[in-house]
């Protein structure tokens, strides 16, 4: 038996696509058969990295995001892209409380709380062209 | 996400339910900024018993609430969080901030 699954789905940056996608997300995920913090985890994950396409990847304006996820055994890697304005200081950016739109009630927690559910987050980003984030995390690894 | 906003003295108390993320934190926040205008109003409670999802986004609508109550004079409730948001809380630092109690009565005898 396969134990592998992949999808790749493009969206509109539009914020109403925020709980779309964490439907897409959790409804793929089903196959590793995670538990409700893990299903969780992994919902608020792209649910913050989503957010971020919208509101800084293409500052509210019109644009296209890529999610893919492959699902492997019971490992889950999870890309998402914009072709938005970048990330000039990724290091600044991914500083807890750290927001460069405070004006919009952001709390900066977002990449903070990426890395708290998911196993590793890693960010490539290049000012002009747009942002890849891909996320991993294994399901199953805490004791049920 | 459906908003119920009533008063009890000088709370404000905001009744969410659904998912609390970007998109509706921006459908909601003019109620709330209606609600904060009543005369006499300084203490905000926001009851996330029916609450099935939060991300950052409510942590930041939260934190601007915190920032508005204490300039009032007041403070900020949280109450029936899920174990799930009790994670969001905590990791984001607001415990040490706000007052979390479990039901809407609680809050309002203190």
């Amino acid at each position: 038996m396969n134990n592998k699954n992949h999808m790749r789905i493009e969206f509109d940056s539009k914020s109403e696509n925020e709980s779309f996608i964490r439907t897409v997300i959790a409804a793929f995920l089903v196959g590793a058969d995670p538990n409700m913090e893990e299903l969780n985890d992994v919902k608020t994950a792209v649910s913050e990295a989503v957010t971020n396409c919208i509101i800084h990847g293409y500052e509210g304006k019109e644009g296209t995001i890529v999610l893919e996820a492959t699902l492997c055994h019971r490992d889950i890697y999870i890309t998402i892209q914009d072709f938005g304005i970048g990330i000039a200081d990724i290091g600044q950016a991914m500083e807890p409380l750290y927001t460069s739109k405070p004006e919009m009630e952001r709390s900066g927690m977002g990449f903070s709380f990426m890395e708290a559910f998911m196993d590793t987050v890693q960010v490539k980003s290049t000012p002009g062209e747009g942002t890849i984030i891909t996320m991993k995390k294994g399901i199953g690894r805490n004791a049920r | 996400m459906e908003i119920e906003v009533s008063y009890n003295g000088s709370y404000l108390i905001v009744g969410l339910s659904g998912e609390l993320d970007q998109h509706m934190a921006d459908r909601i926040r003019g109620r709330i900024d209606y609600g904060l205008l009543k005369e006499g109003i300084k203490n905000m409670i926001f009851d996330f018993t029916e609450v099935s999802f939060m991300d950052s986004s409510g942590i930041g609508m939260l934190l601007k609430r915190y920032k508005q109550v204490k300039k009032l004079g007041g403070n900020l409730y949280i109450t029936g969080c899920s174990q799930g948001l009790l994670r969001l809380v905590r990791l984001s630092g607001l415990e040490k901030i706000v007052v979390l109690k479990d039901t809407v009565e609680e809050a309002l005898k203190e």
